[in-house]
């Protein structure tokens, strides 16, 4: 009799200690949760604030500006190919001194304007 | 059982002792017992059922209903404010960012409990440098127990408040619109009031969808493209003097607006600065009688119905006189001029006359059927409905040949000429971007042959004819041309035009329709004086192709020889003022 009225008291003991245990570690759960998502809205908003100054910084027009230095220019349709426009690939010659190399296509000069270094 | 009631004392017995070896429970000692006992079964039952129902109740709610729990518990946990509903953020077809929702601070005070008034103003002096100290002291001083300090500051400028800790002054999140394009998109985007509140273009026709919905709203638009139309608009605008002008570029084969500028343009971030001339959108709001470009839908019509050949003649020598109007050519002809011919020269006569044979009616339902009688389809708020004569009569039936007595916007006019060049197939279109493999509704116009047709004489026109100056080299791009005088509250005034020309490009596989027009162009030298559409329109077109066709990916296609240079043609027509009138009505409406 007295051994089963200990057990339920040991019963008893753990369960208001395990029950203590999970409530405060779902407070402490609960507080890092909120702190988490403090700081994932923070960076939410900052996010959103970077991107409307990235796409603010990348106006055509200022990317217009900022290209000129380069030597940048849009691109013209003469600068566009297809595997169809290529030229055909010719076998290379039979090995011999004397063999040069065949050109195929005029020599590639890119359309770039030697820009004036400022400053 | 009866050995262990004899072991149990009973527990209500009254005035009785419980003495072990008392044998057996008599009289008055029994019946405390029973009832004792029966209390005991009662109480018992009574826990048992409440303990039932609180282990049901849990069973409930971790299993059968699981997430209404959770959500409550959501809901009551104490895990910090929910995140500010931001409206959402609307972009363009690349995923540029037109028009965001950042939060910012505002800064206020409370002057009841401000704590040294001069401590405090050179505290706030110091994080805004650009206030005025003893308007501060006074507001600080103020029986008022809130002034606002400053409206929409920085983050940054928020945690130097923060950091002063200034007793009475408080902060107060907000939420800004932004518009990082400016006025680049300023007639599409719109704009929005302070409450969030969508005021005009796509933030007004999608008010509730960009407030209840957090996902971006992709739009048709390439920014990259509205860079291209602006620029070459605007330095035609600055080259010939014109008021205003508007440029889109349309892709034929799903409807998409890819770029649409109507200029004068203005700052979204500051429309109380902004004219009602500059907040006026011309592609959707204003109506204009196109001139010439509406001869592509007379010579269609006229093919289409079966009427004509391109091959028949029309005698285009005299001028057609009815009642006080006299239709003219610009360039009179001296031969008769088959139907091919009257479009690639523009010939108003022969317009006219092909308009008589296929006859009014049929060619007020041909134009109903290319949507240019009905208010133009597009989810802006901007939105103006044609106009055109109540009574159609025969006189309007030659007019509206050659583009006027009917007034459109330049949405309807390229809509319309996409769905000619689509082999036939008319496209409501849009704003919003739409997958190539999107189902969209399509309405036959004109049979396959005549949209074939039509392809040939609009590569014609820029070919030998009057829109040689929209020949982009390395592009085959088909056109038409179109001059029209403008209304005016005194009829149709001779210098003031509206001048434009339409391109479908590459007219072998046509995938868009380019359009632009000036406001009362002035010509100059170059042009030798010339203000018409062929002199300063098509170059336009011809730059925005020349830039745009590479950045979409359309290939060049070998150079074609140039040729001679072009006839200009113009037109005149019976007064309208209607049109005048309404474009002012408009404008005004919209301040």
């Amino acid at each position: 009799m007295k051994l089963s009225n200990l057990l339920w008291l040991a019963i008893l003991g753990l369960m208001l200690t395990g029950l203590f245990q999970v409530k405060y570690e779902v407070q402490k759960l609960e507080s890092t949760l909120a702190g988490i998502r403090k700081q994932s809205r923070e960076v939410r908003e900052t996010i959103g604030i970077l991107n409307a100054e990235w796409n603010y910084l990348n106006r055509p027009g200022r990317l217009a500006q900022l290209g000129k230095p380069l030597g940048l220019e849009p691109v013209s349709n003469d600068q566009l190919a297809t595997f169809a426009t290529l030229p055909e690939r010719f076998d290379p010659p039979p090995a011999g001194p004397a063999a040069k190399p065949v050109e195929v296509a005029p020599k590639f000069t890119p359309r770039i304007k030697r820009g004036r270094a400022r400053r | 059982m009866m050995r262990r009631i004899k072991a149990i004392c009973p527990p209500f017995a009254v005035g009785g002792r419980c003495r072990p070896g008392q044998g057996r429970l008599e009289g008055i000692h029994k019946e405390a017992l029973d009832t004792g006992r029966t209390r005991l079964v009662f109480a018992g039952t009574l826990f048992l059922l409440a303990f039932m129902a609180i282990g049901a109740r849990l069973f409930d709610l971790a299993l059968v209903d699981a997430s209404s729990a959770r959500r409550h518990a959501d809901r009551t946990r104490n895990v910090g404010p929910a995140p500010m509903h931001l409206r959402a953020d609307i972009v363009d077809r690349n995923g540029a960012v037109l028009a965001t929702s950042v939060i910012s601070y505002s800064v206020f005070a409370d002057p009841a409990r401000v704590i040294g008034v001069e401590r405090t103003a050179l505290g706030l002096k110091s994080v805004f440098p650009d206030l005025d100290l003893a308007a501060l002291r006074n507001k600080l001083s103020q029986r008022r127990r809130f002034v606002w300090i400053r409206r929409r500051a920085a983050p940054a400028a928020y945690q130097r408040i923060l950091r002063l800790g200034l007793a009475g002054i408080g902060v107060r999140k907000e939420e800004r619109r932004v518009f990082p394009y400016g006025a680049l998109t300023a007639h599409i985007v719109g704009f929005s009031n302070v409450d969030g509140r969508g005021l005009a273009g796509v933030e007004q026709y999608f008010n509730r969808r960009l407030s209840t919905r957090s996902d971006p709203l992709r739009l048709s638009i390439d920014v990259r493209a509205q860079a291209i139309v602006k620029k070459a608009l605007q330095s035609a605008i600055d080259t010939f003097r014109a008021i205003g002008g508007a440029g889109l570029i349309l892709d034929i084969k799903t409807g998409e607006v890819i770029a649409m500028v109507s200029l004068p343009d203005y700052d979204p971030h500051a429309v109380a600065q902004a004219t009602s001339k500059s907040r006026f959108n011309r592609n959707t709001l204003g109506v204009y009688e196109m001139g010439s470009t509406f001869k592509v839908f007379n010579t269609a019509m006229a093919l289409d119905y079966g009427v004509v050949k391109l091959g028949d003649k029309y005698d285009v020598r005299k001028p057609i006189k009815i009642s006080r109007f006299e239709i003219r050519d610009f360039h009179a002809e001296r031969h008769p001029l088959t139907v091919a011919d009257v479009f690639v020269k523009s010939s108003n006569i022969g317009s006219a006359k092909i308009a008589l044979d296929v006859g009014g009616v049929r060619q007020k339902q041909f134009l109903k059927r290319l949507g240019l009688l009905d208010e133009v389809q597009l989810e802006l708020a901007e939105r103006a409905r044609p106009l055109f004569p109540r009574e159609w009569r025969p006189i309007s039936t030659m007019t509206i040949s050659f583009g006027h007595g009917i007034a459109v916007t330049p949405v309807h006019l390229a809509s319309a000429v996409a769905g000619v060049a689509n082999n036939g197939l008319l496209i409501r279109p849009t704003l919003v971007r739409r997958h190539p493999d999107d189902r969209v509704a399509v309405r036959r116009v004109v049979s396959p042959r005549v949209s074939a047709q039509m392809l040939d004489l609009m590569r014609r026109v820029v070919e030998t004819g009057t829109g040689k100056n929209a020949d982009a080299p390395g592009y085959r791009v088909g056109g038409k041309t179109g001059t029209a005088e403008k209304a005016s509250r005194r009829g149709y005034r001779r210098k003031r035009l509206l001048s434009s020309f339409v391109a479908v490009f590459p007219v072998d596989a046509p995938r868009f329709v380019v359009l632009a027009s000036l406001d009362e162009p002035k010509g100059n030298k170059k042009t030798h004086g010339y203000a018409t559409g062929g002199w300063v329109a098509a170059p336009i077109v011809r730059e925005i192709i020349m830039r745009a066709g590479p950045m979409f990916g359309i290939q060049p296609e070998p150079a074609a020889p140039n040729a001679k240079p072009s006839m200009m043609v113009a037109e005149t027509a019976p007064p309208a003022r209607a049109v005048y009138r309404a474009n002012r009505r408009r404008e005004r409406e919209r301040r």
